[in-house]
């Protein structure tokens, strides 16, 4: 499949770029549950923020890639805000009908549309392509080499729903403006400690990892581990998580909001990580080298690795204790980027993540191929005994990285 | 022993609520490369190719556009199908019955499967 989008970067401690965006992977369920959280009270308006965070990041990975790509005619630029849109697996767009005054972009196939749709497996009440809606708004803006917060989008039909066809109305925006993307700024300090000595050789997992194609099909989704996987832009996870926390701090609800994202991430953990680990994927390249249920949590890292999430490092593992400590966890460089020090913990997904890993192997015995349904997360994580974890150091807060420390709860 | 004699059956993915995975299981030996070929000529080359390695094994990727994906090799006794979200119902069932046939034409029942290394 020919498209012409931005080169993909490595930088240091597992981190990607596409143009100046920071990418990591999530899956469908992730996207559902964190967007399901976030719209959870309507009064906090977070649906303008989520189509908000989509023209910022969508806006500056466009900008940056028709720098590289010295792409300046409109149909060229048309291309590329199609084919970044496939590329990263959100779908597939037609950006044609946008000009200089706005108008439609359809969305033939749409991840938010459809893949979340099958999150659930019925239609929702309401839209949930708020991010496409962003996505149109940025793409007008940057074909009509106007500034980001030119346009708005409006959901006029969505496959969440039932349509056929995802359609966004894109108009000029009267109110309200867009964040500018910091890209990724603050990264690389700091020396990942060497891998300890187990069964694994992770630097060959993640050799192999790396020849997969994660690249959007032709219909710019990626199924992917028993999943659909995006290769999304980290800023736009933060963006949204990080303006939820505020907001709900308003009314003095900071601990639910943090405990919410957390809640979002062990679904993250649950089908990612645990599609992973019942994946053909999985037995191919990582199961042939585990010998015991240590070994899975290592391998599970090892994959998490490659996944855009910082470089992950199992210093402590027991079958009652893990932790485990990060360089450049997108969360704190997308806080310390966007808001500056933090003045509390802010790797919700990481810390979600970590216990789910436990939870997943400990508690669900994942390597006998359970499947990953309802009754099965609930073993995983609600139990007696479930891990829970806990941030003990944190990047955005001045340390040099990030530590989760996940124990059992009490039976 | 007569390739007809050989079970083919389209498993679908429970983990797949929307049932556009499917693994297609059979009882038997195949040599995946040499199906490979023969399921590019019977679609009158429309499949487009692509070969992964997984670590030590060698996975075929053959991708009917907006139709179907499958991926050979993941394992020895079936193959995964991947309907694409664009495709009708009615497509679906009838690209998973023209799978079904290709690979009970190509299965035999002798052993001999072995994963391509990489």
């Amino acid at each position: 499949m020919s498209r012409r989008v931005a080169k993909y970067k490595h930088v240091p401690h597992g981190r990607t770029l596409m143009g100046a965006e920071p990418l990591v992977f999530h899956c469908n369920f992730y996207n559902y549950w964190l967007q399901k959280t976030l719209l959870l009270d309507e009064s906090l308006a977070m649906d303008q923020v989520i189509r908000d965070a989509a023209t910022e990041v969508a806006y500056a990975a466009l900008r940056s890639a028709a720098r590289e790509l010295h792409a300046t005619a409109r149909p060229e630029r048309v291309q590329l805000a199609q084919d970044t849109f496939a590329e990263l697996g959100f779908g597939t767009a037609d950006f044609s009908r946008l000009g200089p005054d706005g108008g439609q972009a359809v969305f033939p196939v749409s991840h938010y549309g459809g893949a979340l749709r099958q999150a659930i497996g019925e239609d929702f009440a309401v839209p949930q392509s708020h991010f496409d809606a962003g996505y149109a708004a940025a793409a007008a803006a940057f074909i009509a080499e106007a500034p980001a917060a030119a346009f708005e989008g409006v959901i006029e039909a969505c496959q969440s729903r039932g349509a056929k066809h995802g359609l966004v109305g894109v108009r000029k925006r009267t109110a309200g403006t867009v964040h500018i993307s910091p890209g990724l700024q603050h990264h690389g300090l700091g020396q990942p400690e060497p891998i300890q000595a187990s069964s694994l050789d992770e630097p060959a997992i993640l050799q192999a990892l790396s020849r997969l194609d994660l690249a959007g099909n032709e219909e710019g989704l990626v199924p992917r581990f028993g999943v659909m996987l995006t290769n999304h832009f980290a800023n736009f996870y933060n963006r949204i998580s990080f303006e939820f926390v505020r907001r709900m701090a308003d009314t003095d609800m900071v601990d639910a909001a943090e405990l919410l994202l957390i809640d979002a991430g062990y679904r993250c953990a649950f089908h990612t990580l645990g599609g992973i680990m019942v994946s053909a994927e999985w037995d191919a390249v990582v199961r042939p080298q585990l010998q015991t249920r240590l070994d899975w949590v290592r391998g599970a890292v090892a994959v998490v690795n490659a996944l855009g999430w910082g470089t992950w490092r199992v210093t402590e593992l027991s079958e009652d204790r893990a932790v485990v400590r990060i360089w450049d966890d997108y969360e704190s460089c997308g806080h310390l980027d966007m808001l500056g020090a933090a003045v509390r913990p802010v790797s919700y997904l990481a810390t979600a993540a970590v216990a789910g890993i436990m939870n997943l192997i400990f508690l669900g015995d994942i390597a006998q191929r359970p499947e990953l349904s309802l009754a099965f997360y609930d073993l995983c994580f609600e139990s007696d005994g479930a891990f829970r974890a806990e941030q003990t150091r944190c990047f955005a807060q001045g340390d040099v990285f990030s530590e989760i420390v996940a124990t059992r709860s009490p039976r | 022993m007569s390739a007809a004699c050989v079970e083919v059956r389209a498993v679908r993915e429970p983990s797949c609520i929307r049932g556009l995975q499917y693994r297609l299981v059979y009882g038997g030996s195949l040599v995946p490369q040499r199906w490979v070929e023969q399921l590019r000529r019977a679609s009158g080359e429309r499949l487009v190719y692509a070969k992964e390695s997984w670590g030590h094994c060698v996975v075929h990727r053959l991708i009917y556009q907006f139709r179907f994906e499958v991926r050979v090799m993941e394992s020895p006794t079936s193959i995964r199908l991947l309907h694409r979200v664009c495709a009708s119902d009615a497509q679906r069932d009838a690209d998973r019955e023209w799978l079904c046939e290709q690979l009970k034409a190509a299965v035999h029942e002798a052993p001999g499967y072995a994963h391509e290394v990489a």
